[in-house]
């Protein structure tokens, strides 16, 4: 990826747009899956992003270093998509497991693949919110104690959750078609 | 199989999931343009408030009587409680940011909250300067009928438009800040009923 970082036309000058060229490196692609996880159709996930990386780039000054700057941009990204959500769609969070069973099964073992990825990526984003904000990142390698942080709960809230979220994913991932 | 081998699974398969590079730049090319638009939107939007507080500052010296004058200081304090508010209000939210997502939510109920007093303020006083809009754009129109070029009498809509554009406005921001509301309401009883239990 670091070539494409490279090669953008944003001064090197600027601090503060040098500072999000590291962002993006290290966490453009987690920041992509996070949109992804959130809104179903493309063209919201790219707006998810775009008001995303925008966040970011604003809070960045803001950082002071109470937490890692993988949990601060962690905060960011979810807190700007939670809102997201809210204001592009009136309708109520729930499980929606009807919107899993859909398509005929894939022809090959490599679109195979990427269908297990989108169908996890679906079931994801059919989890309740509260369950959502704390199965993200753990599938993110954050710490209990770093979600702990992020969601401003206790860690034992977290490890509630964490059980609850893997019980709803063991039983939607059954339910879904491969 | 045990909780922890189930969720490194997921975590293989999720983790797996990257964007392609013609995506990541896609995604660089396109927050360039946000950034860009930004900026453009807020040069603007200091333009706009500029002229919404020059005008009547200038009109103000043309003002017939005790009302008009009175009328004209009302418009220009709602102007810059609007400019003001919508600045301290983005303030807010972008420090919010990087708090956790209880205490987000905390900032952006009361943000909320905030907007939904600031629209029913708004739409009182947007009623007394309709009313100065109108008094001046009448009395203007006779006193000055005969001497007015083109350009001043389309510069006598002006008022009335902002009135007209600040209702707009603030109509969506009720909207937005009531749907904002309302599903932050209904995160609030999942969350509870899910650390309500036990592991």
């Amino acid at each position: 990826m670091d070539h494409i970082l490279e090669s953008s036309s944003v001064s090197e000058s600027n601090q503060a747009v040098a500072g999000f060229h590291v962002v993006m490196r290290d966490y453009g692609a987690r920041l992509s899956r996070l949109a992804a996880s959130y809104v179903d159709e493309r063209a919201d996930r790219d707006d998810l992003l775009q008001e995303i990386l925008l966040a970011v780039w604003r809070a960045l000054p803001t950082f002071r270093g109470d937490a890692s700057l993988r949990t601060f941009i962690y905060r960011v990204a979810m807190n700007r998509a939670t809102t997201f959500r809210a204001r592009r769609y009136r309708r109520v969070e729930y499980p929606m497991t009807e919107g899993l069973r859909d398509p005929a099964p894939p022809p090959d073992a490599r679109v195979a693949a990427l269908d297990e990825r989108e169908r996890l990526t679906r079931v994801i984003r059919s989890l309740p919110p509260s369950l959502r904000d704390v199965a993200l990142p753990y599938l993110e390698d954050l710490s209990i104690a770093e979600i702990a942080q992020l969601l401003g709960i206790t860690e034992n809230n977290v490890r509630v959750r964490l059980a609850r979220a893997r019980d709803q994913l063991r039983t939607l991932l059954q339910e879904a078609p491969a | 199989m045990t909780e922890t081998t189930e969720w490194d699974q997921w975590r293989g398969s999720w983790q797996t999931r990257e964007p392609t590079s013609d995506e990541l730049r896609e995604s660089m090319a396109r927050f360039r343009r946000a950034t860009r638009r930004d900026s453009v939107i807020r040069a603007v939007e200091w333009v706009i408030t500029g002229l919404a507080i020059v005008f009547p500052l200038v009109a103000m010296r043309h003002a017939a009587n005790v009302i008009e004058a009175t009328l004209g200081i009302g418009a220009l304090l709602i102007v810059t409680s609007v400019s003001s508010f919508r600045a301290w209000n983005r303030r807010a939210e972008r420090t919010a940011l990087g708090s956790s997502a209880r205490e987000f939510d905390d900032a952006v109920r009361a943000l909320r909250r905030a907007e939904l007093r600031f629209v029913r303020f708004l739409w009182l006083v947007l009623g007394v300067e309709g009313v100065f809009a109108a008094v001046w754009w009448y009395g203007g129109l006779a006193v000055h009928h005969s001497a007015l070029s083109v350009l001043a009498v389309g510069m006598l809509w002006i008022p009335l438009m902002l009135v007209v554009m600040t209702l707009v406005w603030s109509a969506r921001l009720k909207s937005d800040a009531m749907r904002e509301l309302e599903a932050l309401a209904h995160r609030e009883p999942a969350a509870s009923a899910v650390d309500g239990g036990g592991p």
